[in-house]
């Protein structure tokens, strides 16, 4: 009987033991994460739809619901509000639009050269800044989250060059790009990724302006949360961050896939337009000087500094508090 | 298992066995060496690349060098810029127009840069360009320029957005002093040189593949079986892990499209890339299955001949063979025959062949024998059975003949005893009245009766001895001697003979039998005397199972010739005058040794007296 008994209790205490390393094991709680996009689905958020359909997030346990981006949707705000837990914004905004708590940190720079372009008609002789002189250039009314990275951009590019923004006649920014083709103004900024593409299928021959050229060197999109978030949820930050640079690494290895993916979700259902945008979006994700999504601190100190110089006054945040390099660290290892 | 399958297979075994050990040796010696001296071998493409394109990308600093050495750079800018004011600015813009048309231009004419540049210090604005459209750009925070400032320095490919698509730029410092420099010179380098290097194919292997990924394991030349992987695919396969490791060396692995290859890994410490030379598995190992595939053709093809042979060699050997079985089977008793030719057999088979027609006839002679033997033994049972019918015929016709013969001799004696007693009456009550003529008549008659009576009476006495014979016993033969001489007591004393008895034994037999036989030979003894007064002396002796009794006498003797007559019934030497008797006695006296086993016989010459001799058997306790 005393026998049994014994063997009984360590019959016992195999099993807790046995337990409790298997709730060591268990995968973390399933959460849900929500996330803003920048603009409407498409091409240019295929590492999320990968990273979706792919099951990367799954394998991290997190249930991510996207949310579209729009003329009407701004990304700060959402991301400040607590509405969505990350959003995909411009790397200005973290700069210009962080003066309000929570602060937004960014966590991965996915476009890591910046696509916007300022677009001359080839024939407009105009391929310097210093060319733009007594232009009329689409860069007005901005302040209604159309193209913020544009003025800030032009403005810098053009103290780059030692052009005054004054000797350059503003006109309104036009999605559409109606008065850019008929030729009522003279240059308009664009995404490369986006409006390049749309004016080049109507056959118009450009010169693109890049302001990266003119010592403006800026991360494009940005995936940021919130110091609170972060603070709360590091693990939570850390699986959705791997989860979706895999789903980048692998939009850029598999066009294919990008594509098919792309298609699911894209509003706009041009496969040829998705297609071109991919293929134009690929080298600025994937530069082939760092890894997919890196951030450097000499990037957003030079960000930083442009913007103040450039007469930006909004900036609000000090260097190194909008950013962490902590969790691609943790991905990637550190790098040089 | 069958013969036949036996031989094929044992053929089969046998070379598929030596050819299978062969293999197995030549391919484990051969793929030893293809493997060492392919590992050898693409070690050495690999490491020969990597070389190249160090010598490739020192060669490019070297040549943009020799461009920044020139004094037009060198000096003559180096010193408009160092001394750079609203005043001089016409001469400097001039300058640079003739560095870049009589200078730089020129210099891609060589094929190495794509584009070459000057780029003003600290702002890092491009001054002048071989790209017109490049000039004025701002590259101060690219790598090139902020290194390039310090000393020659060649910045791995990265994507361009001022070309948009990927570039490789080297860059080094022109004039003022090592921390700052008036301006930096940079050159694009074209690719293709590059890809040339990775691209020569040495014509070994079909697969070589070669490429450059960097640090982030990023291609940053397009694999030969990608496309558009260059900056784009990041590859992290064991070649890649482990040159990216710092290390050197080769393996065996899947690589970026899954497939298994060798591939030569090495790190280009002075680039900072890892160069990766790959070869399909099959490919490299193309040699060994080579020689793997000759060597299972000639093994089918070693197995069908051997397949063929051993069929060839089975029929040889078994096709006689069956026929010999068939014939075989075919002999019989009846076909002692073997019908069997043996066209194209060994020596050994005919040896067999030989050695079944020698048995074959031996077993001819036996049966022929037989058969006779069977013939003969039927023949004789049916002899045999003719002889006991025959002999059962003469039985029952001898039993008849006896019957006959005792019931003929006993009904004849009593007419013939009325015959002679009426004549014997006739002649006593009519004798006086009847003549002597008369007289005479009768007592013939009365003669003739009486000795036919006496004829009668021995032929009664001679069937009797077969018919009326008493059971065998044991007989003394002195008693029966005893008593034949005391029955002829009247003769002996009559004739006054003497006889003489020695050593008589007992017998087995018919006493009464044998005293009738001892006293007919007594009784002719003394009647067949001669002048002398008769002895007779009687003795047995013996011999094995039976007696010889001898009954020797002094008497007339018989002549030799007589031999046969004088034991047959009735058959007289003398005249009954010259010695009165019926001529019965010798044979009865045959008639009863005969019907004891016996024999009887004579020794005798005229004059010399008579032996007569017979055999019993011996009495069983005697």
């Amino acid at each position: 009987m005393r026998g049994h008994t014994f063997f009984f209790i360590l019959l016992l205490a195999l099993l807790l033991t046995t337990s409790a390393c298997d709730q060591q094991e268990l995968p973390p709680a399933r959460v849900s994460v929500k996330v803003q996009l920048k603009w409407v689905h498409q091409a240019q958020f295929v590492g999320f739809y990968i990273a979706l359909d792919e099951g990367y997030y799954d394998e991290e346990n997190l249930d991510v619901t996207l949310f579209e981006g729009g003329p009407a949707i701004d990304q700060a705000v959402a991301l400040h509000s607590g509405t969505v837990d990350f959003a995909v914004l411009p790397a200005e905004a973290l700069l210009i639009k962080n003066s309000t708590l929570p602060k937004m940190v960014a966590i991965s720079a996915l476009y890591q050269l910046n696509p916007t372009v300022f677009v001359a008609k080839s024939d407009s002789g105009i391929i310097n800044p210093k060319d733009l002189t007594g232009k009329i250039v689409a860069v007005g009314k901005m302040e209604e989250g159309g193209f913020l990275e544009g003025i800030i951009q032009f403005k810098a590019m053009l103290k780059n060059t030692g052009v005054a923004f004054d000797s350059i006649i503003q006109a309104d920014y036009d999605p559409q790009y109606g008065a850019f083709i008929n030729g009522a103004v003279d240059v308009t900024p664009a995404y490369m990724t986006g409006g390049v593409i749309k004016l080049q299928n109507q056959g118009l021959n450009l010169n693109l302006l890049w302001p990266g050229d003119y010592g403006v060197n800026a991360y494009g999109d940005t995936l940021a949360t919130t110091d609170t978030y972060i603070a709360a949820h590091p693990d939570i930050v850390l699986r959705f961050l791997r989860a979706t640079l895999k789903g980048w690494q692998k939009a850029i290895e598999n066009q294919t896939l990008a594509l098919a993916t792309t298609m699911k979700y894209a509003k706009i259902q041009d496969t040829k337009l998705q297609e071109a945008m991919l293929d134009i979006q690929a080298p600025l994700v994937s530069t082939g000087d760092t890894p997919i999504g890196w951030m450097k601190q000499s990037v957003w100190q030079n960000m930083g500094e442009l913007y103040k110089d450039s007469g930006n006054e909004e900036r609000s945040a000090e260097s190194g508090t909008f950013y962490t390099l902590n969790f691609l660290e943790t991905i990637y290892g550190p790098q040089k | 298992m069958r013969l036949r399958d036996k031989v094929i297979l044992t053929c089969l075994l046998t070379a598929l066995l030596s050819v299978l050990a062969i293999s197995a040796l030549s391919l484990m010696i051969s793929g030893d060496f293809v493997r060492k001296e392919g590992a050898a071998d693409l070690t050495a493409v690999n490491s020969r690349r990597a070389n190249q394109i160090l010598q490739w990308t020192s060669n490019t600093s070297r040549q943009l060098e020799v461009l920044g050495q020139m004094p037009i750079i060198h000096e003559k800018l180096s010193f408009e810029l160092e001394q750079a004011g609203s005043e001089n600015r016409a001469v400097i813009t001039e300058l640079l127009e003739t560095i870049v048309e009589k200078h730089l231009r020129p210099a891609l004419i060589l094929g190495t840069f794509s584009e070459l540049f000057l780029l003003e210090v600290p702002s890092g604005k491009i001054l002048a360009s071989t790209d017109p459209k490049q000039i004025g750009k701002m590259q101060g925070s690219r790598e090139y320029f902020i290194k390039g400032q310090l000393g020659t320095h060649i910045q791995n490919i990265f994507y361009s957005m001022s070309i948009r698509q990927p570039t490789m730029v080297v860059s080094l410092p022109i004039g003022g002093n090592n921390a700052l420099p008036n301006a930096v010179l940079a050159g694009r380098l074209n690719l293709s040189a590059l890809s040339d290097i990775l691209r020569e194919w040495r014509g070994l292997w079909q697969t070589e593949d070669s490429y450059l990924v960097n640090n982030q394991h990023i291609f940053i030349t397009e694999p030969r079986y990608g496309k558009n992987f260059m900056l784009r695919k990041t590859v992290y396969t064991e070649g890649v892990n482990r040159a990216l490791n710092r290390q050197n060396g080769i393996s065996w692995y899947k690589d970026y499209r899954g497939k298994e290859v060798i591939g030569a890994y090495q790190y280009l410490d002075d680039r900072e890339l890892a160069l990766i030379t790959e070869v399909d598995g099959d490919d490299y190992l193309a040699a060994i299955n080579k020689l793997k595939h000759s060597l299972y053709l000639s093994a089918i093809l070693i197995a069908t001949l051997s397949l063929v042979i051993g069929w060839l060699v089975a029929k040889t050997i078994v096709t006689p063979l069956t026929s010999l079985a068939a014939a075989i089977d075919r002999i019989s008793s009846s076909n002692l025959k073997l019908e069997f030719e043996p066209q194209g057999a060994g020596k050994e088979l005919i040896t067999i062949v030989n050695a079944f027609r020698k048995m074959i006839q031996g077993l001819q002679t036996t049966l022929v024998s037989r058969d006779q033997l069977q013939k003969e033994v039927e023949q004789r049972k049916i002899a045999e059975s003719d002889l006991l019918v025959a002999l059962d015929q003469v039985k029952r016709s001898n039993a008849e003949l006896e019957q006959f013969a005792y019931v003929a001799s006993h009904d004849l004696q009593e007419p013939l005893r009325m015959v002679a007693s009426y004549n014997q009456l006739l002649a006593q009550r009519y004798g006086p009245q009847l003549d002597e003529k008369a007289q005479k008549y009768i007592h013939y008659a009365v003669d003739g009766a009486n000795r036919m009576q006496t004829l009668i009476q021995d032929l009664l006495t001679f069937s009797r001895v077969s018919t009326k014979g008493a059971e065998f016993g044991p007989v003394d033969f002195q008693e029966v001697v005893s008593t034949a001489i005391l029955n002829l007591e009247m003769l002996i004393e009559e004739s006054g003979a003497q006889i003489t008895v020695q050593n008589l034994p007992t017998v087995s037999g018919d006493g009464g039998q044998l005293t009738q036989l001892m006293q007919n030979l007594i009784a002719n003894s003394i009647k067949f005397r001669s002048e002398a007064i008769p002895t007779v002396h009687i003795e047995a002796q013996r011999q094995q199972e039976e007696y010889i009794f001898s009954i020797r006498d002094n008497g007339i003797g018989i002549d030799k010739k007589y031999s046969d007559k004088i034991f047959v019934v009735f058959q007289r030497l003398h005249t009954r005058e010259e010695y009165p008797g019926t001529g019965i006695g010798l044979a009865v006296c045959k008639r009863i040794v005969e019907r004891h086993g016996g024999s009887i016989w004579f020794d005798s010459a005229p004059g010399q007296g008579t032996t007569f001799s017979f055999t019993l058997k011996r009495h069983a306790a005697a």
